[in-house]
């Protein structure tokens, strides 16, 4: 009798843990974008991202734009006071691009640094690496100093433009580097704009993407300081199928304090 | 091993002397003969004196960094013995290079990568004793956290681990698991 009982409880057990797997799979592979809430840390909560936009995203931009026009244009500024972790940050990057460059085989042409801030990472990092790159921030502020701080020697157009309206040039780039940048964007602009860098690609090409994601409770964040949202891991993977592309490489930034979100790396390659 | 090749005087590299020692290869280094060089200098890192260590530890990340992945790929089962020797010295610095050694040969090409994974039981077990010893500096500033010292080998493992997962195809993550149970990756959150 006893043995009977516990051999249905290790079938129940079992039915359970095979349910949680496929919930698991289900929401792995295909979870749309509004099925997690959030909130913006000062009791507001959100049903969907579409409630935090609202009917149109014109007023959402604003306030990024407003935000980073008052910012400090250093690096301590541009990281939002965290200028300590400038070199983990490099350091994490490179290990990634290493593994970009030769898993992927991906060309060293020409790249461009979207949202580029100071251009930070293309003078530490991606200009070593690249042949040519592009510096794309819409920050009037931030690029004049990118243009003092990169110096006279730099190979590389600067583009004054905000991304969602920045239409890169067909078949040019090799590599598209966006750092904590698609959290301004709004779902829409934000897939609109991966499918027009997909087209810039070049055959071989790949775009990377390094940003906070909201790990804990699968819960997307709101700032209403400069208007972005922290996203989860899900509705980063909807998008980016959204936008025809895959994940080829993921790589968790490490040595990253534990009080911050986790910062991943992606790199994303269009889907054949 | 690696000290008799030195003393014999068969390898073929000069240290120019200076501020900052610098190794020079006495060949091109695309025409040393990888299968037999590499494994000899990676035995050499267990070293604790110099002029060994400094030969083994910086002739190991040349060839490494340098060498064409397909003829580091034909060595890679000729690493693991060296490398497993390493990490069983249980000294921290020793262990960190040979942690660097596994990050680089992983990240130069995917099939090295793959190839690793089968090597994970030599390499992975002696991982957990160590993954757990951070630092912890409270709310101070980490001056030193861009060298990738021994004061910092919890950090080191995990990115390891991370760089193992991230290159070693769709099995790796499984592998890693096992060995390591305490590893927290993007898959399982």
């Amino acid at each position: 009798m006893l043995l009977h009982k516990s051999s249905d409880l290790f079938r129940l057990m079992k039915v359970c843990m095979l349910s949680e797997e496929k919930k698991f799979f289900v929401s792995y592979f295909h979870s749309p974008s509004n099925m997690t809430t959030g909130h913006d840390g000062e009791g507001e909560e959100f049903e969907t991202l579409d409630d935090v936009w609202g009917e149109g995203g014109d007023g959402w931009y604003g306030k990024a734009g407003e935000y980073w026009n008052q910012q400090d244009a250093s690096i301590n500024g541009v990281l939002g006071g965290f200028g300590d972790l400038h070199p983990t940050d490099v350091a994490g990057s490179e290990t990634f691009l290493n593994m970009v460059f030769s898993q992927l085989a991906v060309p060293r042409d020409r790249g461009a640094d979207c949202g580029a801030g100071i251009g930070r990472i293309t003078q530490f990092l991606l200009q070593k690496q690249l042949k040519q790159m592009d510096i794309v921030e819409p920050c009037a502020n931030l690029i004049k100093t990118a243009q003092v701080e990169l110096g006279k020697n730099f190979q590389g157009e600067f583009i004054q433009s905000p991304l969602q309206s920045w239409v890169p040039k067909m078949n040019t780039y090799n590599l598209l580097w966006h750092q904590w940048v698609l959290l301004y964007l709004t779902d829409k602009d934000c897939v609109d704009y991966l499918v027009r860098c997909r087209e810039s690609l070049t055959p071989g090409g790949a775009i990377c993407v390094k940003e906070n994601v909201s790990m804990k409770s699968g819960q997307f964040l709101v700032d209403s300081d400069d208007n972005s949202v922290t996203r989860t891991l899900d509705q980063y993977k909807s998008l980016f199928t959204r936008a025809g592309l895959k994940i080829a490489l993921q790589f968790k930034q490490p040595r990253w304090p534990s009080h911050l979100f986790p910062v991943l790396m992606f790199a994303l390659v269009p889907i054949v | 091993m690696f000290r008799k090749h030195y003393d014999r005087g068969d390898l073929p590299i000069t240290i120019r002397h200076g501020a900052r020692c610098v190794l020079e290869w006495k060949a091109d280094v695309d025409t040393i003969d990888m299968v037999h060089f590499l494994p000899l200098f990676v035995d050499g890192i267990r070293e604790q004196q110099n002029p060994y260590r400094f030969v083994a530890s910086e002739g190991a990340f040349q060839l490494l960094r340098e060498g064409c992945p397909s003829r580091i790929f034909d060595c890679v089962d000729n690493l693991i013995y060296p490398l497993k020797n390493a990490l069983d010295t249980h000294h921290s610095a020793t262990i960190i290079m040979a942690l660097r050694v596994i990050q680089i040969l992983s990240s130069r090409s995917s099939e090295i990568a793959h190839k690793l994974v089968g090597h994970y039981k030599q390499l992975l077990p002696v991982f957990n004793i160590y993954k757990s010893r951070k630092r912890n500096i409270g709310d101070e500033i980490d001056f030193a956290q861009f060298k990738h010292d021994g004061r910092t080998m919890g950090e080191t493992i995990e990115e390891t681990l991370a760089i193992l997962e991230a290159t070693g195809g769709a099995c790796a993550f499984a592998q890693i698991k096992r060995l390591v149970p305490t590893y927290e990756s993007l898959h399982v959150e």
